[in-house]
Order: C-alpha cells, then structure tokens, then sequence
C-alpha cells in the first residue's frame, strides 16, 4: 500500500511507457547492429547503386526514373560482372544500336519505313494501337535481333500501323529505357513512355488515349513557339506535374505523369505511363538484420523492397519536388487517392475539364501570378452576404439560429472592415456585377447557402442563377482570387453528394467555387472542406485584410481551380 | 400574417439548439432540425409509454391495450404547449445536446401524461 502510494498511476504509466521505449530501442539497436555487420559486397552494392543514381541524376536532369534505373541497373551489372535476369542490357557501345529511322526522316516522309518491323513485336503493336482513338498515335518499339546482336528500333505510325498516317499526337515509346544507350532524339515529339513495356500489352487502351488526348487539347491551345518559347517567363521552372488517369474497360488503372517544366522548355508533353500493376524496387539501407544470412560479416546483400500500385510512383514523384501543384485528367482511380496524396505532400491538385480547352500553360502562369502575391485592399472587393436587420435574418430559414448573434457578428465584421478602403459590395446586382465585370480579388461571405441558395442579406440567389450566366469572354487581366467564406465549399462536388439522406434531395448543381472557375470569373478560388463557424470565418478575413499570401489565407483551406464535371465528367 | 405564422411555427419548430452558434452553411441548420424533430419523437415515446402502463394495477402492466387516444391526444396537447419553451430555457442551460436531453424530452413526456392524467382525476 505504502509503494502503491509512493508510485501513484500517473507516475506508473510514466514507468511503462519508458519500459516500453527502452524494449523498442534494445530491439531498434539489435537491428543497427546486424545491419552494420553486413558484409563488405553488400554495403558497396548500396553505395554503388547510390552513388550511380545519384550521379546519373546530376548528369542527366532530364532523364525519367526509368532511364536512371536502366543506367543504374547497368552499373550494378557491372559491379556483380552479369547482368540482371529481367533486364535484357545492350552492350553499351552506342555503336552496337541499330536506331532504324529517325524522327526527322518518319516526319518528313510519307514512305514505309525502309525497316519492315518483325512480325512479332508487329502483332503486339497493332493489339496495342487496336483503337480509334489510337488514331494519329504512334509506336516507337526496341527489338532484339539475335542474329546481329543488336537491339534494332522500329516504329509503327497509327492505327494499324498505317504508314501513311503522320504522328500527329503522342509516340508511344515502349522500352524507353533503352534510350539511355542511343537512340532518336524525342524531344521535338510529344511522347508517352511505357518502360519496360508496363504491362499494357494485351489491353484496351481506349480510354487511356482518350484522356491523354484531352491534355493535348490543352497542350495544343497553349502559345507555344517553335523553338518551345511559351511565352510565359518563368515555367521552365515550374516544380508542376500533369498527371492523367484512366480507368480502362477491364478495371486495369493507367497514370501518366509529365513535367509542366518540361512542356515549357521543349513546347512538346513528354510522360511516363504506369499501370496499378507497376512494380517498384529500394533498397532498405542497412537498419534491417537478414534473417537469411548464416552469420554476422559474412558477405550479404541489402533487403530489396518492392512496391506494387500507382500510390507509391506518385509519392516518389511528388516527392522530387516541393510545393507546387498537379493538374489532373481523367477518371476518378480507386487504386490510388491522388486528392489524399497531393495534401499529404502539399500539392494543389487542380482538377481539369473534360470538356472545356483551356491552355495549361497560361492556366500554370496565372496560377503562379496569384501565388506571388498578397492580398492587397487597393484590389479587394468585399461580398457582404451576412443579414443586416432581423427580417433579413428570419428570411433565411427557421433554423439558422438567433437573429442577435447574426447581427452581433455582422457588426463584429464590420468593425474589421473600418477605415481599410475595402469596396463592399451588399447587393446581388453588386455581386453578379463584380464577378463578371471585376477584376479585383473578391472575399465572399455567404451568410447561409443551403446547397441550391444563396444569402445575401436575406435575399434569395440561386445557384442556377449563377449558372445560366454567360462565361466571361476574357479572363480579367489580373490573375483574379476569390476567398470563399462558406461551409464545405472547399470540397469537390462527387464528396458532397450521395453520402447522406439529406444529400438525396439536394439539387445536382456545381458548388459555387466549381461555378466561379467555369464561368472564368475567378482563377482561383479559396475555400473551407469543412464547416466553419464565426470565429474562424472572422480570422479567414483577418488574415487577408493584413496581406497574407493567398496560397497561406489559412492552414487547411482548400486551394481551388476546379470545374463542374471534372473528374466525373462524360466519357471521351 | 406571413410574419405571424413564421414566428408561430419558429416557436414550435426552433427548440433553440446549439445556441449562440452561427455557421455559413447547412450542416448546422441540419442538425437543429434534426434534433428538434427527435427532441418531439421522444416526448410523443414518453406520452405514449405513460399511457401503456397502468399504476393502478399491482403489479404494473405494459400493454398497448391501456392507450386511451382521447387522453393521449389531450396529453399531447399540453405536452406541444410546454415543450418548446421548456426545451428552449434547457439549451440555455446545456449549450450541447446529449443525453441529458434525449432522457429529459423522454421523462418530460411521461410526466406530462403522468400529471394531466392525476388533475384530471382530482378535478374532474
């Protein structure tokens, strides 16, 4: 009793959790100490292996983590004197690399290509372009030729393999990892990269054609001159992925990712494709004991680590770069959560239209406008949906709550708007005339909207309203942001329908970020994905009344640049 | 008349839920209405389990066959009379709704049958 009272619980679990702490450090060290004794072959494979992609990065920044893993897999063949079963190497002598044609001469010339390609890799190719939409695709193949040695390039123009046809969309590189060796020079054509053939021989790749063909919209309508100029000063740095997403007819997922930096510098869309079966491989560095090893120093290799499924190529990919933002096409994927992914990764994920064209160049320079600046008052304007007497209050509905603390509120905001020299705008006639004649940045605050109605100040406006009205010819000529102060209007509209009852009854309409970007009022909206309440709505304003940057208006508000139907638009 | 008639059915429908709290959305009208609409349901169970249980009787009985409608509705009448008000002075009191709610919207119907019934009989 008398060491119960010297040891009091919290005392006791205090003891625990350092016992606790104490076991999983004892078992933590265990490890280090195993993997420290590795033996010497195997921590100079983990270095080499290092060292040699990390030395084909520096050289090569331009190369696709296929390309650098080819390389690298080359130099671990070296280091083990042969090479890897799965990887069929080429010598490394350029010289040895039958390139068949080059871009230039297929581009110039409407003639069969003077290489009829083996009838083999023939048939595997026409199963692949085997669509309508495969039309103004080509196919730029590897094939090794036992009899000369060599691995010999061929390429395959269209459907069917139509010589005639031009390539007019995207060259399907398949095996891109042999261009490390040698090979044509594609930066001057839009191309999709399948490494290691990337298990899409055998399927229907219709709807993976459709969606990349719906970016080349968007590619084709960017100003992009010959000698890949944009004209928009700065993107060649941009850390910006496109990624499109296709959710082909028998359930099997495609990601293809490119680099907006890239589409800047060379005027053409170069992307590596994956499907949910793509495998990845790492090395676990040294912290693991090998339960296979007969004893401590013998020689031993590191653990590989392999990974399945689009998830893991994404994090790696986000992972390159910091910030930035991700432009997505196509289909809502099960395999991977790209919206979870890029928040976890601070990405801003910007959905696209299936429908409407827009340039995803000029779209990535405004965004970037917008990012570099604060809110300044000189170019704000102030929506003041908040009721102002009882009546507006009570015309609100029967359950929105004391008409006191409305008003009580209202006077809080209009305290913080005082002497700031911010336009107000209180009427719905202000209102639609500022979004479609305005070119300041708007903070809307919405006093109640019930999914189909707005408030402002106790009048009626609905959403269809908003809807029925014409899209801005031009976008403003300042990069334009609204601030969204209501309810959830951060989350996309599929997230916000069919999962409650009172969902059911609710309207099919876009939510008004979503309406906002489609009719180009806005470039960029900035929205909660969650309920708020007056204090937080109050901080939100704060914030950018005192010139906050508006991609940092408030930790967990959603950056929006999205349109109705995005991802769960029609087909094709 | 308009205004009469949306005051009248605010007093009936608005029970005063989540007080003071204001939010630029449905989620929180929703929730109000949803529990105005329980706060009435559990009352109705209390009235109506009141009425299925005799007192008089040893032992005491639960059976639907004891349900006089006419005392019922009469109970009900009184009960939709004081709720509100007294709902509405509770979430004053209790700024979150819980159980201590559903118990009291429950116990409040079932001595409301319980007391119209004892002044009936002492009365009447």
């Amino acid at each position: 009793m008398r060491a119960y009272r010297l040891c009091p619980p919290q005392l006791f679990r205090v003891l625990v959790a350092s016992v606790l702490q104490a076991l999983l450090w004892s078992g933590i060290s265990a490890g280090q100490v195993e993997g420290r004794e590795l033996g010497e072959p195997g921590r100079r494979a983990i270095e080499a292996e290092k060292r040699a992609r990390d030395s084909i990065k520096i050289n090569h920044p331009g190369w696709t983590d296929s390309q650098v893993q080819t390389l690298a897999d080359r130099v671990q063949a070296d280091f083990y004197q042969g090479p890897k079963a799965h990887l069929q190497v080429p010598p490394l002598d350029g010289a040895v690399v039958d390139l068949g044609l080059s871009a230039q001469s297929m581009d110039e010339s409407t003639e069969k290509p003077t290489r009829r390609p083996p009838s083999r890799a023939l048939a595997g190719v026409r199963e692949l372009l085997n669509s309508e939409s495969a039309s103004g695709w080509g196919y730029l193949g590897y094939d090794w030729v036992p009899e000369t040695s060599r691995l010999e390039e061929f390429r395959i123009v269209g459907l069917a393999g139509a010589p005639s046809e031009r390539i007019e969309k995207f060259l399907l590189v398949d095996g891109s990892q042999f261009l490390v060796f040698g090979g044509s020079d594609l930066t001057q054509q839009h191309t999709v990269e399948i490494a290691y053939g990337e298990n899409v021989s055998g399927q229907d790749l219709t709807r993976f054609y459709d969606v990349n063909n719906r970016f080349l919209r968007d590619v084709k309508v960017s100003p992009i001159a010959a000698n890949g100029a944009s004209g928009f000063a700065g993107l060649g740095e941009s850390n910006a992925l496109v990624v499109t997403g296709a959710k082909l007819a028998n359930g099997r997922e495609v990601l293809t990712i490119y680099s907006l930096a890239n589409l800047a510098q060379t005027g053409f869309a170069h992307g590596q494709a994956y499907t949910d079966l793509h495998r990845s491989t790492s090395f676990d560095l040294g912290l693991i004991s090998l339960p296979n090893e007969t004893a401590l120093g013998q020689p031993s290799r590191a653990r590989r680590r392999t990974r399945t499924g689009l998830g893991s190529v994404l994090a790696n990919r986000f992972a390159d770069f910091k910030a930035g933002r991700v432009y997505y096409y196509g289909d809502n994927l099960s395999t991977v959560d790209i919206d979870a992914l890029c928040r976890s990764h601070g990405k801003e994920l910007i959905l696209r239209s299936p429908s409407v064209d827009s340039s995803i160049l000029a779209t990535e320079w405004r965004q970037r406008q917008i990012d570099e600046r604060t809110v300044s008052t000189e170019h704000l304007t102030f929506i003041d949906g908040l009721p102002q007497d009882r009546r507006a209050v009570q015309s609100m509905g029967q359950m929105v709550g004391d008409p006191s603390d409305w008003l009580d509120f209202h006077e809080r905001v209009s305290r913080l708007l005082r002497g700031r020299g911010v336009d107000g705008v209180t009427t719905k006639e202000g209102f639609l005339h500022t979004l479609s004649h305005g070119d300041s940045d708007v903070i809307i605050l919405m006093a109640h909207a019930n999914g189909s109605q707005l408030y402002l100040n106790g009048k009626a406006t609905s959403l269809k309203e908003l809807q029925a009205m014409p899209a801005r010819a031009r976008r403003s000529a300042r990069p334009r942001v609204a601030v969204l102060v209501s309810c959830d209007a951060g989350k996309p509209q599929e997230q916000r329908t069919g999962r409650r009852i009172f969902d059911w009854f609710s309207p099919d309409l876009p939510s008004l970020a979503q309406i906002l970007i489609e009719k180009k009022f806005v470039d960029k909206v900035i929205a909660p994905d969650h309920k708020i309440q007056a204090d937080e709505s109050l901080t939100v304003i704060q914030r950018a009344l005192e010139g906050a940057k508006t991609n940092d208006i408030l930790p967990g508000w959603t950056s929006w640049a999205r349109e109705q139907r995005r991802v769960r638009g029609p087909k094709g | 008349m308009n205004e009469l008639a949306s005051r009248v059915s605010r007093y009936f429908l608005d029970l005063g839920f989540y007080p003071g709290q204001i939010e630029f959305g449905t989620g929180l009208p929703r929730k109000r209405l949803i529990w105005s609409i329980a706060a009435y349901v559990l009352l109705f169970l209390g009235l109506f389990s009141h009425q299925c249980i005799d007192l008089s009787r040893k032992p005491i009985e639960f059976s639907p066959s004891n349900v006089r409608l006419t005392v019922l509705a009469a109970s009900a009448l009184v009960a939709i009379a004081l709720f509100p008000a007294f709902v509405y002075w509770f979430n004053q009191k209790r700024k979150q709704p819980s159980w201590e709610h559903v118990l009291w919207a429950f116990s409040f119907g079932f001595f409301i049958d319980l007391s119209s019934n004892l002044i009936w009989k002492k009365f009447f």
